[in-house]
């Protein structure tokens, strides 16, 4: 009686320890869920002020800045467009044509601003601006992708642990993944031309 | 954006997390943001607004110093109250790792938290027995905060993980401006320190040394002591002439604390280990006194590399003694100290950084299903078989 007892109680705690995990675990697919969205959101952001910048580079720039412009326009297009396999290769992309188009823009400004020219009224104060929106646009993709891919790493060590194995607590849900990209190189070039600023 | 921001630790007592939190919570408000701050702190203290009180707190070794803490029943029922009445968009908890209030919220809550380490401590016992505890309260925090890169490190030896390194903030504003304390201008050859002197690792042992060292030469040169401790220890081990030229004001208020700034020449940051940032440091800066600081890798990086600040080898009484010496008798190194000072401390201006936390908090709410709300699972494991019945609750 008293063993039946003991064996009673141990799986009445066993069981509410089962289900207190599987509710830890579903929070965090929730979190990395919540997680990956706002980083989404994030790199839509940037992709589309890209676009138009770009855009606005290609009618209104300098020669040379319209041929840099040009490759951004399509890069930013693929990556909105892009599948989950293809994104991290799409927003590398994005970022490998930008950072030329931003350096060279940062150069037409000062340029533009030292010696006067000849591009259209206003030109240099919408560029001015969108480059504001982007870097501020790039450092939110650097701390949503810091924010998911905690997410991910709290969601992979629950479920690696035997008892979440042993009993599919995961159910269904699949394993996330990191989202690693190079943003950095990017924010850091829209610094640098914001500290040329005056 | 309605912002619960838990403090752990006693809301009256002077400390970095503290003025933190202040800062940061006074910043939002002034933005137009909704903030409430639950602290520990007795009912009948005087608190501002937007405290929130949650119960006395008891002390408790931690980090090498001794920090007050609340933990327990009452203080559970009045964090899960004030998360239930709170409705807030975003869960704001410092210092999580240690047995607090904080980590009382976390086990409490769910939703959109955000994290904020403050200690860079790399062998701390609690961290290393109490992870396993830890880890499920932990792991509901959507976005960490490191207030250094030496924080950040901690956090990461300890629990894994990335954090974002936002440093703390200054009110520049604040610190300009002030007049000299009552009675105590500077003299051109007053030293300041603040902070408890009788810690070893402020490092005031070191500063002593080399304050003996120079007064014998330097006939004007006076050291001003602000910060809790037993002066007359110190002023014991001192011969009568060189005591004479050292004066204590004990434990100074915020306001004070201003004052303190404009009646010294020169601030020292002897400092010999575990400093995570070094908000005092950006104070002075923002004072516009030139300062003389420890070579801490944290001290070096708010002091741009000795650009703000002349830097001297850590615990030692020579390079110490050497540095302050150039610095009192040079008065161009000072300006170029005082500039370097301006240009730091308003990199490190709260409006700043209320801004790149409200990012964080952007970030961790954009794609957030809810608010934050009380934890059910916690209530019904934790509360109902620990807390039942208790006193205070509800």
């Amino acid at each position: 009686m008293q063993n039946l007892l003991i064996v009673l109680v141990v799986l009445v705690l066993l069981a509410m320890y089962v289900t207190w995990t599987a509710g830890r675990l579903d929070r965090q697919h929730v979190r990395v869920e919540a997680g990956r969205s706002a980083l989404d959101a994030a790199l839509v952001r940037r992709a589309a002020l890209a676009e138009e910048l770009a855009d606005l580079v290609r009618t209104s720039g300098s020669t040379d800045d319209r041929a840099l412009a040009a490759p951004v326009v399509a890069a930013a297009r693929t990556a909105r467009d892009a599948d989950v396999e293809g994104r991290e290769r799409a927003e590398n992309n994005l970022t490998r044509v930008l950072r030329p188009l931003v350096n060279a823009l940062g150069g037409s400004l000062r340029a533009a601003d030292e010696q006067g020219s000849d591009l259209p009224a206003g030109y240099a104060a919408q560029v001015h601006a969108l480059l504001g929106q982007l870097a501020s646009a790039t450092s939110r993709i650097g701390l949503a992708r810091n924010i998911s891919n905690g997410a991910v790493d709290h969601t992979l060590a629950l479920r690696r642990r035997r008892l979440v194995r042993w009993l599919h607590l995961a159910g269904r849900a699949a394993a996330p993944s990191y989202f690693e990209i190079d943003d950095t190189t990017l924010a850091d070039a829209l610094a640098q031309v914001a500290r040329r600023e005056p | 954006m309605r912002v619960g921001i838990v403090c752990p630790y006693t809301w009256h007592v002077p400390g970095g997390v503290q003025a933190h939190i202040r800062d940061l919570a006074e910043e939002l408000i002034r933005e137009g943001h909704h903030v409430s701050v639950i602290a520990s702190a007795d009912d009948d203290e005087p608190l501002p607004p937007y405290v929130e009180p949650a119960g006395r707190a008891v002390p408790v070794r931690y980090n090498g110093s001794v920090a007050r803490l609340t933990f327990g029943p009452i203080s559970n029922a009045r964090v899960r109250r004030w998360l239930r009445e709170g409705e807030f968009d975003v869960l704001h908890v410092h210092e999580p790792a240690a047995p607090s209030l904080s980590l009382l919220a976390c086990y409490a809550a769910d939703g959109p938290i955000v994290a904020t380490f403050h200690a860079a401590n790399p062998r701390s016992r609690w961290m290393r027995v109490g992870t396993p505890a830890l880890t499920p309260a932990l792991e509901k925090i959507r976005a960490r905060i490191a207030v250094s890169s030496a924080a950040r490190r901690t956090l990461v030896e300890h629990f894994g993980g990335d954090a974002v390194v936002i440093p703390n903030g200054v009110d520049v504003e604040a610190f300009r401006g002030a007049s000299p304390l009552p009675g105590r201008e500077p003299n051109g050859a007053t030293v300041g320190f603040l902070g408890r002197f009788d810690e070893p690792r402020k490092g005031f042992a070191v500063l002593l040394a080399a304050f003996v060292a120079l007064a014998p030469s330097r006939p004007e040169l006076r050291l001003l002591v602000a910060g809790p401790g037993d002066a007359q220890d110190v002023l014991d081990d001192l011969p009568p002439d060189l005591a004479a030229r050292v004066d204590f004001l004990g434990m100074v208020s915020d306001a004070d604390k201003v004052r303190f700034f404009q009646s010294i020449d020169v601030y020292v940051a002897p400092n010999v280990g575990q400093e995570s940032f070094g908000v005092i440091l950006l104070e002075a800066a923002a004072a516009g006194v030139p300062i003389v600081a420890s070579d801490l890798d944290a001290f070096a990086r708010v002091l741009d590399d000795g650009v703000a600040g002349e830097l001297t080898a850590v615990g030692d009484v020579a390079s110490l003694t050497a540095g302050l010496a150039r610095v009192l008798d040079d008065p161009v190194r000072r300006q170029q100290l005082r500039a370097g000072g301006d240009v730091v401390a308003r990199r490190y201006d709260w409006a700043s950084v209320a801004h790149r936390v409200l990012e964080v908090y952007e970030t961790v709410t954009a794609g957030a299903e809810a608010t934050v709300s009380e934890d059910d699972a916690t209530e019904s494991l934790i509360s109902r078989m620990m807390f039942r019945g208790s006193p205070g609750a509800g």
